[in-house]
């Protein structure tokens, strides 16, 4: 999984390409939003619409990295979830959780 | 025999090869013998002649001693060979990286000039010394010996991994006193990849002792050491992965004693399931026991992850819910409850699904809370239509403060309800395809009237099919579990 990140203002949009199944992008990913939390932001819209597969593992790689961001008083957004993967969060009721958007542009219009 | 006696050392006559440079050092040494009794004053006018006459006398010596070291090279080889092939051969004897150390320690002194050793093995988790043997230092100065390892050459060379010589320590900021007479030394790390785990240490009495030639010598032992090390490690390896694996067949064994013993036959229903980890252990589990004689208790739940964390929050689950099912609690209450519970236990990263019924026999009513896994499929045998049992919330062991809703669905004769885990819908065949919900409600259908062991028996069948595997394995990319109750016909 590679991780691109772009920042402006408060707002960081991290965008995911290939497959999110746990392992070493545990870290990778965690880290990644701890860095940006440390510089002060606190909003951040999860562009998943390069993401080809996600499991249980890569559900809880969000899951861990939420928390931080919750607890600074922060949020996720989702943006462009794909169909599998929609499904996933359907089944695990994630989406109570997760507000999700059509594209990063609305993500980043509900944090406005 | 010489003439004059053995009494007097330096009428000794050596007339093999190399006698001519020993008569040159010889004469040097009387030449410098001479030189010391007529030495005048400081800096008086006859001083700076004295001076340069000494310096001459030590060049020609320089000289003469390299020549008598070339000289000596082939017997210097061949004990250097004769150290080697020893080492070699009790290499191939199994001996222990200790063992040979010391073998080292004992025969290096043919080799190689020192008056004071050691060699030091390092311990991995906080590279302190975890063995050592030492030669030549003063019992009451061992402590400073070991300072060496953060303060001297050695803790230079645990950060830069390379060999350094030193020709004179008065003169070498690193180097750190725990010997007064040393004048050179020389200190090679053993190194293991890239990781060192050892040093050889020798020090000498005389400045520039040591040059390429040693280094190369002590860095080929070193070497040597560090493959018996490595040797070691391997065999440590294998035995802690067969000790690894004899644990993990008693866990599997323990884990399997957790599930139902055997298939509920009733006269009105019945339920089967059955559990394949991918692993010795896995993380799904499902469950099926009797409230009261009126009601079924099922559940099947995921845990996130494989192997043995997995497999120990299983237990937590199961332990749980069989807990919290004698308090008689409200279903949604009793999940949120286990929920909190995993919390405490679950890491930041892991959660659990979990589908949580009961089945009360004289109504035919399925009371439920799904905690976020994936639907069971309910096929009505009237109509052949599937519903997919939803209602509940959010996995568990995740966050906080979760509530629960019920779900009710009232069976009817002949209606059939397939539990699984995501094992199954998520297996893909070689074209990447998942078998997904419509490979699991296209086997459910064909299984016709089969009993519930049938049904399942049916799907897994399926499900190798789609998969390309062999109608015997039962080990699949991800744990598997399934469960199926079927009430009976009127």
């Amino acid at each position: 999984m590679k991780i691109s990140a772009e920042s402006r203002d408060n707002l960081v949009v991290l965008t995911l390409k290939g497959n999110l199944l746990g392992g070493p992008d545990a870290d990778s990913f965690y880290n990644e939003v701890k860095s940006f939390l440390d510089k002060g932001n606190r909003q951040f819209v999860l562009d998943l619409s390069n993401v080809k597969l996600m499991n249980s593992s890569g559900l809880g790689i969000l899951i861990k990295a939420l928390k931080p961001v919750r607890e600074a008083g922060g949020d996720f957004h989702l943006a462009s979830v794909t169909e599998k993967i929609d499904s996933l969060f359907m089944i695990t009721k994630l989406y109570q959780v997760f507000k999700s958007f059509p594209d990063v542009e609305q993500a980043s219009r509900a944090f406005e | 025999m010489n003439p004059a006696g053995p009494e007097s050392a330096s009428s000794v006559h050596y007339s093999g090869p190399g006698r001519d440079v020993l008569d040159a050092l010889r004469q040097l040494v009387e030449r410098l013998e001479a030189l010391r009794q007529q030495e005048p004053a400081p800096s008086s006018q006859a001083s700076s002649a004295w001076l340069l006459h000494v310096r001459q006398a030590l060049e020609e010596l320089d000289g003469s001693t390299a020549r008598l070291r070339d000289l000596l090279e082939p017997a210097r080889t061949l004990r250097e060979n004769r150290l080697l092939r020893e080492i070699g051969r009790r290499l191939g004897r199994d001996l222990g990286s200790e063992s040979l150390a010391l073998l080292i320690m004992d025969t290096l002194g043919g080799v190689v000039d020192f008056d004071a050793a050691g060699i030091y093995f390092l311990d991995p988790k906080d590279a302190t010394i975890r063995w050592e043997s030492l030669r030549g230092y003063d019992t009451d100065k061992l402590h400073l010996v070991r300072q060496k390892l953060d303060r001297g050459i050695m803790g230079w060379i645990a950060r830069h991994k390379e060999s350094v010589v030193v020709p004179d320590v008065r003169v070498d900021p690193r180097y750190f006193n725990a010997r007064d007479r040393t004048r050179s030394e020389l200190v090679v790390p053993i190194l293991l990849e890239d990781r060192v785990i050892g040093f050889f240490n020798l020090e000498s009495d005389r400045p520039a002792c040591y040059g390429e030639q040693e280094r190369l010598l002590m860095e080929v032992l070193a070497s040597q050491v560090a493959q018996t090390v490595e040797h070691t490690l391997l065999r440590a390896d294998r035995e802690e992965r067969r000790r690894v694996q004899a644990d993990l067949k008693v866990a599997r064994s323990i884990q399997r004693s957790l599930l139902p013993k055997a298939d509920l036959h009733l006269h009105d229903v019945e339920v089967a399931g059955l559990n394949l980890p991918s692993t010795e252990v896995g993380g799904d589990y499902f469950d099926h026991f009797m409230i009261t004689p009126q009601d079924i208790g099922l559940v099947i739940a995921d845990v996130a992850g494989k192997g043995i964390p997995a497999s120990l929050l299983m237990a937590s689950v199961r332990t749980g819910i069989h807990i919290l099912t004698q308090y008689r609690l409200d279903m949604a209450g009793m999940l949120s409850h286990l929920n909190e519970h995993l919390l405490e236990v679950t890491a930041a990263d892991s959660f659990v699904t979990v589908f949580y019924g009961v089945y009360h026999r004289p109504s035919r009513r399925l009371t439920y809370v799904n905690a976020g896994h994936n639907p069971p499929q309910l096929l009505r045998r009237a109509t052949g239509a599937l519903e997919s049992l939803e209602t509940g919330g959010l996995i568990l062991g995740a966050f906080r403060d979760v509530h629960y809703e019920l779900g009710l669905v009232d069976l009817e004769p002949g209606d059939r309800l397939f539990f699984y885990t995501d094992g199954l819908n998520e297996t893909e065949n070689a074209g990447g395809r998942e078998f997904g919900l419509e490979g699991i409600a296209h086997a459910l259908r064909e299984a016709g009237r089969l009993d519930a062991r049938g049904l399942l028996q049916h799907e897994l069948a399926a499900l190798r099919l789609h998969a390309g595997l062999h109608e015997r394995v039962t080990r699949f990319p991800d744990d598997l579990t399934l469960m199926a109750l079927v009430c009976a016909d009127e």
